[in-house]
């Protein structure tokens, strides 16, 4: 056997298992989620009840983010450039905003959105906004304030028929792993100091499947951060 | 009242279903934990369930499978196909189910699919 058709099997292999843990965890996570409407719904649960019942759920979608992404990478690996959706990114930013805010229901969340276009279509479809919810989340997870604003901007395409959507955040420090050379060598970097760093990795790496990049810097005052994702237009046969 | 067969091979959920719908005013009348089981008692049942919730992922017979063999035997039958692979929709549909939910759903998403079933 080549090392080629090895390696292949391994992947399928992995592939495989990782998709039965994904659908078992999220059958748990569809019960957790249910349950806790239930008792959200009970008139019999006071106040602090329903408040810890709304955080439990919040850590139950988040859950489900995080296995919803492994079976996107596993989706997005075996897709050809030719299968792409498209997707408009003005209306995905704003729906992915409500997403992810609803997942920190502890934190008071402002988006401001400065895209000036009424509509941005690039490729990816549904992958994109993954992406763009991973890229969100973790710019809030960084942020250990209880009040968080996150500057969203879609600008382009440029020359090279490419849309960039940042998203920023002036309370956050970039962490180290992202910063420069280091985010060219992620995978290879000490995972254990990859911490807060699921959504942008996963950002980068599909984005890099689906022919677009990502890029992330620290503001010139030193305080801030921005993770920028580059993705090709869409829409006009390409 | 209208009534539900439920269809999931995970027991947990099938115990899900139940305390959603029965707190809601539903009636489950069978039960099935694979695709097989649950066409066998479709068939064999007199008074047919107005709803039929079908999972995907099933030991023997698969959801769509199974949505298909219970359409032959009634082509009127409402089906709300649920699972965690939305890529099968397309599938789920073309097999005749009515609705498709994907997982994991939000009660209220389910009771508005069987509410617009059953009216």
């Amino acid at each position: 056997m080549d090392s080629k058709k090895k390696d292949m099997g391994k992947g399928e292999r992995l592939s495989f298992y990782m998709d039965l843990v994904g659908h078992d965890v999220l059958n748990n996570n569809q019960a957790v989620l249910s349950y806790l409407e239930l008792i959200l719904a009970s008139p019999a649960a006071d106040r602090s009840i329903r408040r810890y019942a709304e955080k439990a759920a919040a850590h139950a979608r988040s859950s489900t983010l995080l296995v919803e992404d492994i079976k996107r990478v596993l989706a997005v690996r075996s897709i050809s450039p030719a299968d792409l959706k498209t997707i408009d990114l003005v209306a995905a930013t704003k729906k992915v905003e409500r997403e992810a805010a609803q997942l920190f229901p502890s934190k008071s969340i402002r988006f401001e959105n400065e895209s000036l276009m009424n509509s941005a279509v690039a490729l990816g479809g549904d992958i994109v906004s993954s992406i763009l919810l991973n890229m969100m989340v973790d710019a809030i997870r960084m942020d250990q304030g209880d009040s968080v604003e996150l500057n969203v901007k879609i600008t382009g395409p440029d020359a090279k028929g490419f849309w960039s959507t940042r998203i920023e955040n002036r309370n956050i420090r970039l962490p180290a792993l992202l910063k420069g050379k280091g985010l060219e060598s992620i995978y290879s970097q000490d995972s254990s100091r990859a911490v807060k760093l699921t959504g942008m990795v996963f950002a980068k790496m599909v984005t890099g499947m689906i022919g677009g990049n990502f890029e992330a810097e620290e503001l010139s005052d030193g305080k801030g951060a921005v993770f920028v994702v580059r993705l090709k237009k869409g829409g006009d046969g390409l | 009242m209208t009534s539900v067969l439920i269809v999931d091979d995970e027991l947990f959920i099938v115990e899900l279903y139940r305390d959603i719908l029965q707190l809601r005013g539903y009636r489950v009348i069978a039960t099935a934990f694979d695709g097989e089981e649950a066409v066998r008692k479709y068939g064999s049942t007199k008074d047919k369930p107005d709803v039929v919730i079908m999972d995907h992922r099933m030991p023997i017979m698969n959801g769509v499978e199974a949505t298909r063999e219970i359409i032959k035997l009634n082509p009127q039958q409402k089906v709300i196909f649920v699972s965690a692979d939305v890529l099968v929709e397309k599938e789920a549909r073309e097999a005749g189910a009515s609705e498709f939910l994907s997982k994991p759903f939000r009660m209220d998403d389910l009771i508005e699919k069987m509410q617009r079933l059953s009216s």
